[in-house]
């Protein structure tokens, strides 16, 4: 079980943030909660807890509140406890004593003294009339207590005078830390910097100015609650310089003279209070009950030493103290010591409940382990725990926190030794699972809740409200996302929609999808496909073979069926149906075309130089090689010179092919000349612009490498030499880029003739355009097996292409047959009669 | 990126002098512009070269690899080898020995390939010649018209058929061939200022690949 500082929720042991406010919480330790357990007291719900405090000796108003309300048999035990608080107070007193010499106790008093009205005015003045009040209360109200009831009302003071020794050593209240800044150096530098016990008693004495100084009705009423400050009684009597002195010096002389009993030097006796020397006289009569043979523990010793022995001498401070007294020291130091909150860690002012809280929290520490077996008189005379005597007082304080601390089971854990575990170590554990059972809502209902004291006016009015207003509100610590893994990767998804802000459109498209596939049955799609897969690969290799088989049957039916009837065909459709052809008005576009296409080339005259380019490759050399055949025939018949390049590699060897059969009346390097590729494309035909320096495709012999190195073409300079550019392409992009380069080459605007192939012909028709419309590149244009076979006619050189015009005409007839059967086959197909 | 700065500035350079001479008419200009054309020609001679290494490469490592398709890389490269070595053993291109291969080896088998052609277009013609709607009807009406006015015998069929067919030449796919190629010219002019200004840079290689697309 947990209670939040701040909203005094409960939460669950280990709980890190508190479930109602959310705001960061510390457990408080589980032994605490069975010390409370084991004395009958269920756990307040204090606000605003220090858990995990040292103890200390003070107890609080509530816990003393429901102290009266325990039972008659706890009551026992609550009294012992009290006793041995009481018991702890006055060690420290005496140790405070053995601990300063009284050779340096002069000096002390002297800083103290000087110190005195800087340190009187860095104490506010609330916390002064506090501290009066606090004096005179305990002053009056000591003597009229019972022994149990003193000693509670003394540790309830306890706390309002340590504050400002705590100051030095524990976080501060921001509030009274800013209204002292410069007081607060002085203390520090004329005191330790952390507080003795000889300031802790030296704040239990008011000075009686200050104390004079307050009016009685200046008491909160808060503080009348707690029963801190009784009205009703008249202040105490004091003389200003001796108690001033007292104030000043401590308790340390004080009680060194009443314990010692030294006539002489000493205080006088009205000037202790009362109560110091009930606690004196207390402490003097427990030891009495032990055998000073028995005595181990330091605490029984020193104060059966001091209460029947004469007083020994003052350890000098180059003397070793003794064993004990280092032990109780390191007691001391590691509960001031846990006290101290790290550094760096932010300090929350702490209010004023908070202080009540530490007291209850410290005063539950119980000391029984450090007191010898038979000296206090408690549970422990009876079966008193063999080891504890011999044990360090902290080694036991930490097996105690140990063994109470340790995970709840099931079971009572049992102890490992039954002999040295003391009896209320073991009251304790048989008590602490009915204390864990019982149900805390349960208890939390029949305990009365306390409720926070509401600061009075006048104290909230000194708190430094601009730096509380700039401080950021408390918000509520929200869970990290991080703690929650993501399972999944939609938990990822999840979580970075989450952290963008995208908000979650949903997948309709996707649902509908979805919904229309698990929609679908699964019957229809399988079961077709399973009838169709396995006879299907066997069937179709069988049937491709046989159609296969089928077609070149056929076609090698028409091919014995051609042989036989192409003397038939070749009369029907050769030279003479074309003949019949040409004379026929639907020729008249063909023959239009080719005369304007051999319009230039009539214009030739007799030694100009006839730039013929053959860019087309073998594969359509077949068409192209008549064409080209025809046209150079026609330019060496008219006696120019032919220059043959090529934009394609393979051109080259045709153009060669070409010149060699024209070889015998037109011979090579005479009448023609081949310069081979031009590579690079359209560049290649820029590049005629060096026309001399190319080099020849087939030299001829070492005198005639290039151009301008053969014998009758030295007049060829450039490319304004060339009469006439004619292209046998079978492709438009050579054509092309004819058209597009030779403007730069030759500004004259010299004719351009395309004979092309069949297939290209559509392509470069959109160049040729008339001269009346636009000037164009294009001259003439020709193409396909029709205009070869015209221009052989019209040449008057019949060759190839009139032989290949009836072989055409019917292979184009049997592709319009084909074409007929496929429109047949698919009306069959689509009317379902296969 | 020096490398790609210069490489640019040079392609942007030479360019625009190139296209400057195209509209200018200087001497000067026009003798500059030829000699960059001029290497650039000898440049593009290279890429032959470049062509025969890559192919060479690209069948090596598939003999290499045990490819199925390794005996007719095996077959390239022998034929490869052949050529090159008959080339140089023989004394050129237009030695005895290479034109035999080329008029014995290269054309007949070129032909034949292209050859195929026809019996391809008898196959698209059964298939595609189906009459589904009015689109594929007009379709296979200006085939046959085509194909019937290309010959004497469309002629003799009917004599109005080659006017016919010289119609759809003139006017349809000459209007259609047009468009074409003003939308290619367009495209081109585009291109061409996109490369002059460097904006598009096909001479570099900007994604760190090889001319295979492998990395390096």
């Amino acid at each position: 079980m947990a209670i939040c500082p701040n909203c005094g929720a409960l939460n669950q042991a280990g709980s890190t943030t508190c479930v109602q406010c959310g705001k960061p919480m510390e457990v408080i330790p589980s032994w605490l909660e069975l010390l409370l357990a084991r004395y009958g007291e269920t756990m307040p719900t204090f606000e605003g807890i220090l858990v995990k405090r040292a103890p200390s000796i003070a107890p609080t108003e509530p816990f003393t509140a429901q102290r009266a309300s325990s039972s008659t048999a706890q009551l026992s035990t609550s009294t012992e406890l009290e006793d041995e608080k009481l018991l702890n107070e006055i060690e420290k007193l005496k140790r405070s004593i053995k601990e300063q010499p009284a050779e340096t106790q002069q000096p002390e008093e002297t800083t103290v003294s000087a110190a005195l009205p800087t340190a009187s005015k860095g104490v506010d003045d609330w916390l002064a009339e506090l501290r009066a009040l606090q004096e005179k209360a305990a002053l009056d109200s000591t003597p009229a207590m019972p022994s149990e009831a003193g000693a509670l009302e003394a540790a309830q003071q306890a706390p309002y005078e340590v504050l400002p020794g705590e100051e030095d050593s524990s976080p501060s209240p921001e509030f009274l830390g800013e209204t002292t800044p410069s007081e607060s150096p002085g203390i520090t530098q004329a005191g330790p910097p952390a507080p003795s016990i000889e300031e802790r008693l030296g704040m239990l004495v008011t000075p009686p100015d200050t104390a004079e100084s307050v009016p009685e009705n200046s008491a909160p009423e808060w503080l009348r609650e707690l029963g801190l400050v009784q009205p009703e009684q008249p202040p105490a009597p004091s003389s200003g310089d001796s108690v001033q002195a007292s104030e000043t010096l401590g308790p340390s002389p004080v009680a060194e003279a009443d314990i010692t009993g030294e006539p002489s030097g000493s205080p006088p006796d009205e000037e202790i209070p009362d109560w110091l020397k009930r606690l004196i006289a207390i402490s003097s009569q427990i030891p009495e009950s032990p055998p000073p043979s028995e005595v181990a523990e330091p605490m029984q010793a020193l104060a059966h030493e001091e209460a029947e022995t004469p007083p020994v001498a003052e350890p000098t401070p180059g003397e070793p103290l003794p064993d004990w007294l280092r032990e109780l020291e390191a007691i001391q130091t590691t509960q001031l010591s846990t006290t101290m909150p790290p550094e760096g860690e932010e300090i929350t002012p702490p209010r004023f409940e908070e202080r009540a809280t530490i007291s209850a929290e410290e005063i539950f520490i119980p000391p029984l382990p450090k007191v010898e077996e038979g000296t206090v008189p408690t549970a422990q005379q009876e079966e008193p725990s063999p080891t504890v005597g011999e044990e360090h007082p902290a080694e036991w304080l930490a097996e105690l926190e140990e063994l109470i601390e340790r995970p709840p089971t099931s079971q009572p854990t049992p102890f490992p030794v039954e002999e040295e575990v003391p009896d209320w170590l073991r009251e304790l554990a048989a008590e602490k699972p009915e204390a864990k059972t019982e149900p805390q809502a349960t208890v939390a209902q029949e305990t009365p809740q306390p409720e926070p004291a509401e600061l009075p006016e006048w104290i909230s009015q000194l708190r430094p409200t601009e730096r509380i207003a700039e401080m950021p509100p408390a918000e509520p610590i929200a869970t990290p996302l991080e703690e929650t893994a993501p399972t999944s990767g939609q938990d990822v998804i999840e979580t970075l929609r989450a952290r963008l802000g995208i908000p979650q459109v949903p997948d309709v498209e996707g649902a509908e999808m979805f919904h229309e596939i698990v929609s679908e049955p699964a019957e229809t799609t399988l079961t077709p496909v399973l009838e169709e897969v396995e006879p299907t690969p066997q069937r179709n290799s069988i049937t491709v073979i046989i159609w296969a088989l089928v077609f070149a049957a056929i076609l090698l039916g028409i091919a014995i069926l051609s042989l036989a009837l192409l003397a038939r065909i070749q009369e029907m459709l050769g030279e003479v149906a074309f003949q019949h052809f040409l004379n026929t008005p639907a020729a008249a576009g063909l023959v239009a075309s080719l005369e304007q296409f051999r319009k230039p080339i009539t214009a030739i005259r007799q030694g100009d130089v006839v730039l013929l380019s053959i860019d087309y490759t073998p594969a359509t050399a077949a068409e192209m090689q008549p064409l080209a055949s025809v046209v150079l025939h026609d330019l060496l018949e008219r006696r120019a010179r032919v220059l043959t390049v090529s934009l394609q590699p393979e051109g080259a060897p045709l153009a060669q092919r070409l010149l060699d059969e024209t070889d015998r009346p037109f011979p090579y390097g005479k009448h023609t000349l081949n310069l081979g590729y031009l590579p690079g494309e359209a560049i290649g035909v820029r590049s005629l612009a060096r026309l001399p320096d190319r080099q020849l495709y087939a030299p001829i012999g070492d005198a005639c490498q290039s151009l301008g190195e053969c014998p009758g073409w030295h007049d060829i300079r450039g490319i304004e030499n060339v009469a006439l550019f004619i292209a046998i392409a079978d492709s438009g992009d050579s054509v092309r880029w004819w058209i597009e380069q030779l403007p730069v080459l030759s500004p004259n605007e010299l004719p351009l003739l395309a004979a092309v192939s069949a297939a290209a012909l559509p392509t470069v028709r959109p160049y040729l355009i008339p001269a009346s419309a636009a000037p164009s590149r294009l001259s003439g244009l020709i193409g396909g097996m029709m205009a070869t076979a015209a221009y052989e006619v019209y040449s008057g050189r019949p060759g190839r292409a009139l032989n290949m015009v009836a072989a055409q005409s019917a292979a184009h007839l049997g592709l319009v047959a084909v074409a007929l059967a496929g429109i047949f086959a698919g009306i069959r197909s689509r009317t379902g009669h296969c | 990126m020096l490398g790609r700065l210069v490489s640019v500035s040079v392609a942007m350079g030479v360019g625009l002098l190139v296209l400057a001479d195209y509209f200018v008419a200087d001497v000067q200009l026009d003798a500059l512009a030829n000699r960059l054309i001029y290497i650039a020609s000898i440049v593009a001679a290279f890429a032959l070269f470049l062509g025969l290494a890559n192919l060479t490469r690209f069948h090596l490592n598939r003999v290499r690899a045990r490819s199925p398709e390794r005996p007719y890389s095996l077959i390239l490269l022998i034929a490869l080898t052949a050529s090159i070595t008959l080339g140089f053993v023989s004394g050129g291109p237009t030695s005895q020995w290479m034109q035999y291969l080329f008029e014995n080896v290269l054309s007949p088998m070129q032909a034949a390939l292209y050859s195929l052609l026809a019996f391809f277009t008898v196959t698209a013609t059964y298939r595609a010649f189906r009459v589904h709607n009015v689109e594929s009807a007009l379709f296979v009406i200006f085939a046959v018209v085509v194909l019937l006015g290309q010959t004497p015998v469309g002629a003799l069929l009917w004599e109005e058929l080659p006017t016919i067919k010289d119609w759809i030449f003139d006017v349809p796919v000459l209007a259609g061939t047009r468009g074409i190629l003003l939308g290619v010219a367009l495209g081109t002019l585009a291109t061409g200022i996109r490369v002059l200004l460097g904006v598009d840079r096909p001479y570099v290689d900007e994604t760190g690949r090889d001319t295979h697309g492998h990395l390096p």
